[in-house]
């Protein structure tokens, strides 16, 4: 069964988002060499801006699904992804808690240290550059920089983390019993 | 496959019936050029369709598969026709595209599909009357399939219609419709406009910031590693938890020592705490195995400076041959953090910052509410200077230097209304050339008519002079800047003052921050990661 990719090109800030075509390149990557279906997720409003990724790519291999799904069933499409491709956001957060595997793409406006996904199987990339850290607000065209830090993160960097998630599935994550043992003091 | 063997499909036909394709004025409309491709079903009866009597008829021999590559040359068609066909097309984008692509300037792609409210009469997949249909369609679904397959700088919608002419609305869903009950668009292929490419550019637009000045940044960013965090899941079977301090500390660590067994259930709990603490601790009931390290004495806080080493060795001699996979100072202040690194650990956890201790892999920062100063700064423009000249940043003397048996009065600051207690007052007072002492005075102080004075020297940035003010009691002081007798007065910049007081700050409570520390650590090792470079 081929893999299913799920991949949020959005967050809250543009900052904080990897380009578009970074991701599209990705998307052609997984599409390429994992034989993936590849559904991207975002809002109604985000749907053109997706559609600059799909477009061109088969329609039967890559969903826009942006603006059609309740947060609930992007929750179920979560679940049943292989690997989820996020920008340091909700849907990133909301993968790592399900335990799905992660790749976060990081600006280096946050510190993934303080925001990384907390999960079983994430991959944060963060860029290290002498700007990190610098708290850029929201406009991209604040960073003298032309948002080099989230640029240099390559497309092949991305599916390489994808690859490795998705060619080693994860493990049952069991939850721990309280502790019950009794106890030896010395 | 080249155009002859196309063309072998090729046909008239007219189809009698109520279809959009069937109304002579939409016909001339959009269908009435020299080439027009229409393009059908194998295997669509031949009865259906549109009177397209001269139209190149191209039947897709597996539409799922093959709908997107036309023999055609780019904008070679006045219009394309696709009635009926889109339903049957996994690869709806491709297929939208190739249609559009052989399409001219100011052609007309038309496209029908049936209608889910009118053909099928029903809320999902699938069809009840032809299991081959892949999709149901409605105008805001043919059009989201549309803005998906095509730029949206390259058309615009013509005509747009759910077609129900003589549509039977008695008719119950499980019986085939009669009437028309399909949807139909045309889109109008446009000349993309000069500016199209910019609308669709990147969202991070790439030359924007060349016209804005940097205000935060470097100006350049120079290259560092693009690191890898991973998920790097490992259960923690051996814990060491230090709290070497007295009966009260422990006594408010014990919320701290319950979350961390909680956390790490199955782990082999090693505590190391003083002797005076083991039989709480033996009562707490949590631990595997319990060492006594009497770091402090029992009564007293501190440990001598000079016994520190000595005693780091008898530690790391009491450590060794021990390895765990976690440690955890529960200590607040930082004394211990030396014999935490101590341990041969996996993960060290403790307060304070990894500047601070280097040892720390998990550490809790915090703001310490006895050690804490609130501060206040009085800018220079509240003093007045008769030697210097105030200027936007500062007041600066950069006449000569000169001997002064007497003192003279550099700056005389304002009254300023202090509380009670112990006041550090940090002077930003910077000698341009040689190092100057000043004397200060302060006057006000309760009590008493006599100026306080102090005499401070200046001499490096970053280390500005102070000294400290205890009031009895609140008061209203003023402070005073003057050369020393029989001293210098020498070239300075002053850019004002600031105080500092010890604040009692309503902060987190020593039991809430080992608290905290336990369920951090526990959250941490929940999700383990790595920190790797990739390479370049």
């Amino acid at each position: 069964m081929n893999p299913r990719v799920v991949i949020a090109p959005f967050s809250n800030q543009l900052t904080r988002n990897w380009p578009i075509a970074h991701f599209r390149e990705l998307a052609i990557l997984c599409g390429k060499q994992l034989y993936a279906t590849v559904e991207f997720v975002g809002t109604k409003a985000q749907r053109h801006q997706v559609n600059t990724i799909v477009r061109g790519l088969p329609a039967d291999r890559y969903f826009n699904r942006c603006g059609l799904l309740s947060w609930e069933q992007t929750g179920a499409l979560i679940r049943s992804a292989a690997c989820v491709v996020s920008n340091n956001s909700g849907i990133g957060h909301y993968a790592a808690e399900l335990g799905v595997p992660l790749v976060c793409v990081f600006a280096a406006t946050h510190s993934p240290y303080e925001w990384i996904a907390r999960g079983p199987h994430v991959s944060v990339l963060a860029r290290r550059t002498s700007c990190s850290l610098c708290g850029v607000g929201d406009r991209p065209t604040d960073c003298p920089h032309d948002m080099r830090c989230l640029r240099d993160i390559t497309p092949q960097q991305a599916f390489d983390e994808v690859r490795r998630l998705v060619d080693a599935p994860p493990a049952v994550v069991e939850i721990a019993p309280a502790h019950t043992a009794a106890l030896s003091v010395s | 496959m080249n155009v002859s063997a196309w063309r072998q499909n090729v046909g008239a036909t007219a189809t009698p019936g109520l279809t959009r394709l069937n109304d002579p004025s939409f016909l001339t409309q959009f269908l009435s050029g020299e080439r027009i491709l229409d393009i059908r079903r194998t295997g669509q009866p031949e009865g259906l369709g549109a009177p397209l009597r001269h139209a190149t008829r191209v039947k897709l021999i597996d539409p799922s598969r093959d709908g997107k590559t036309l023999p055609f040359p780019d904008d070679s068609q006045d219009a394309v026709c696709s009635d009926r066909m889109l339903q049957y097309i996994a690869d709806y984008r491709g297929a939208i595209a190739e249609w559009f692509r052989v399409l001219r300037v100011g052609g007309f792609l038309v496209i029908t599909v049936p209608h889910q409210f009118l053909f099928e009469r029903k809320l999902s997949l699938p069809s009840r009357f032809n299991a081959s249909h892949q999709r149901f369609y409605t105008a805001a679904s043919l059009l989201l399939e549309i803005e998906e397959a095509l730029d949206p700088l390259s058309y615009r919608v013509r005509f747009l219609e759910d077609n129900d002419t003589g549509f039977d609305y008695a008719k119950p869903p499980k019986h085939a419709p009669s009437g028309s009950c399909e949807l139909v668009v045309v889109l109008e292929k446009l000349e993309r406009p000069a500016y199209a490419d910019d609308v669709l550019a990147d969202a991070l637009p790439k030359s924007m910031a060349a016209d804005r000045v940097p205000v935060l940044h470097t100006a350049t960013a120079a290259d560092g590693p693009t690191m890898c965090i991973r998920s790097a899941p490992g259960e923690i079977q051996t814990l060491a938890v230090m709290k070497l301090d007295h009966r009260g500390d422990f006594i408010l660590a014990k919320p701290a020592l319950q979350e961390l067994r909680r956390r790490f259930p199955s782990a082999a709990l090693t505590l190391i705490c003083g002797s005076w603490n083991t039989a709480d601790a033996k009562a707490l009931g949590i631990c595997d195995e319990i060492l006594t390290f009497d770091f402090f004495s029992e009564a007293g806080a501190s440990v001598p400076s000079q016994r520190r080493g000595q005693i780091l060795r008898v530690f790391a001699d009491l450590m060794r041959g021990r390895n765990f996979d976690l440690a955890v100072d529960l200590r607040v202040d930082p004394d211990t953090r030396p014999l935490l690194a101590e341990i041969d650990a996996t993960q060290r956890a403790g307060f304070g910052s990894p500047e601070q201790h280097s040892c720390l892999d998990i550490a809790l920062p915090f703001v310490n509410p006895t050690m804490t100063r609130r501060w206040r700064t009085i800018s220079f423009d509240q003093f007045r200077s008769s030697v210097g000249k105030q200027d936007e940043t500062g007041i600066v003397y950069a006449g000569r230097s000169y001997f002064a048996p007497m003192p003279k009065r550099l700056l005389t600051g304002p009254r300023i209304a202090l509380e009670a207690g112990v006041h550090i007052v940090e002077l930003d007072i910077l000698p341009t050339r040689e190092p100057l002492t000043v004397w200060i005075d302060v006057r006000g102080l309760p009590g008493s008519k006599i100026p306080l004075t102090h005499f401070v020297r200046a001499a490096l940035p970053g280390s500005p002079p102070r000294f400290e003010l205890y009031l009895g009691e609140a008061a209203e002081i003023a402070i005073r800047i003057n050369s020393r007798p029989f001293g210098f007065v020498r070239p300075f910049s002053f850019k004002g003052c600031r105080l500092f007081k010890r604040g009692e700050w309503q902060g987190p409570h020593q039991q809430e921050l080992m608290y905290m520390l336990a369920s951090m650590v526990g959250l941490r090792m929940n999700n383990p990661y790595k920190v790797s470079e990739l390479p370049s």
